[in-house]
């Protein structure tokens, strides 16, 4: 994983965030998007204290393949949301979210000092749910109609995980410092997370 | 007179063995996923594959690895289902 730049923008990757089926479970699905909306996203993103965007590519060929968002909701508790996408439909199911995800949640945890990740998706994206439980998050609330799909009103879940519960599901990552090369940010990457570590 | 309800254990050996081709068929307690028999996906459709044959709404706070680890567990999770069912 490393950080993205504009230089990342083609449409290979505009042509993910138009796709109805990949945005099919997320906020993205009824917007159209532009090769500047991305731009303007990234420098949002890398101009930000509080996010790091990091793009997810393949060791064999550096495909860039998807994104994982960590995003500090609250540097005094170090609380952090985590988000994602994978763009290329041939790496869906095979656990490329889970990989990514468990990297950076224990870059987060160790490196940055954060306490807490979030995490949440709406209740039909039931591989979205699988895939929190198995970092070992928490139902912690379930918001009754928060969302519409499929022109039905439906439930959003969210999620937490402490160190701990991490660590019992990732027991191999807990005295393993993996993000280097596994992440490697660039020079000019944001620092983020004021206070957090 | 309705089909008597499938046994749960056979019918999940049948569905893994016949959608996944593992390289020998499952027991109770092969680790499905540790294993890589089931990923991401397979586990989805074990979802739905148990939603459809014991006639199981699988609530969200059971979408968890756990109930999923093993033939087992998902036994004990669709007989803790059923029995939550009945005394409903």
């Amino acid at each position: 994983m490393r950080a993205l730049s504009r230089a990342d923008v083609g449409p290979h990757y505009l042509g993910w965030l138009n796709d109805p089926e990949i945005n099919e479970f997320t906020s993205r699905r009824d917007r159209t998007f532009v090769t500047e909306d991305l731009f303007a996203y990234l420098d949002n993103a890398n101009s930000s204290d509080d996010r790091l965007l990091l793009g997810i590519f393949t060791n064999d060929d550096n495909m860039h393949v998807g994104n994982v968002l960590l995003h500090i909701l609250g540097a005094d508790a170090g609380v952090a949301d985590i988000s994602n996408l994978i763009g290329e439909r041939e790496y869906w199911g095979r656990g490329i979210i889970a990989d990514a995800d468990s990297q950076a949640i224990h870059f987060g945890f160790q490196a940055l000092g954060l306490a807490k990740f979030v995490m949440g998706n709406i209740a039909p994206h039931r591989a979205s749910t699988f895939k929190s439980t198995s970092l070992g998050a928490k139902l912690e609330a379930k918001l009754r109609g928060q969302a519409m799909f499929r022109n039905k009103r439906v439930d959003v879940l969210r999620f937490g995980v402490f160190p701990d519960e991490f660590y019992e599901a990732y027991p191999d990552l807990r005295d393993r410092i993996t993000w280097t090369p596994a992440v490697t940010l660039s020079s000019d990457s944001p620092a983020i997370g004021k206070g957090a570590g | 007179m309705n089909d008597p309800m499938p046994q749960p254990v056979s019918a999940l050996v049948d569905f893994i063995d016949t959608t996944y081709a593992p390289a020998t068929s499952v027991t109770n307690d092969t680790e499905l996923v540790r294993s890589e028999i089931v990923d991401s996906y397979g586990i989805l459709e074990l979802i739905t594959f148990i939603e459809t044959r014991f006639d199981l709404k699988i609530p969200d706070e059971d979408v968890r690895p756990n109930n999923f680890r093993t033939v087992d567990a998902m036994c004990a999770m669709i007989s803790r289902l059923r029995s939550e069912d009945d005394a409903a």
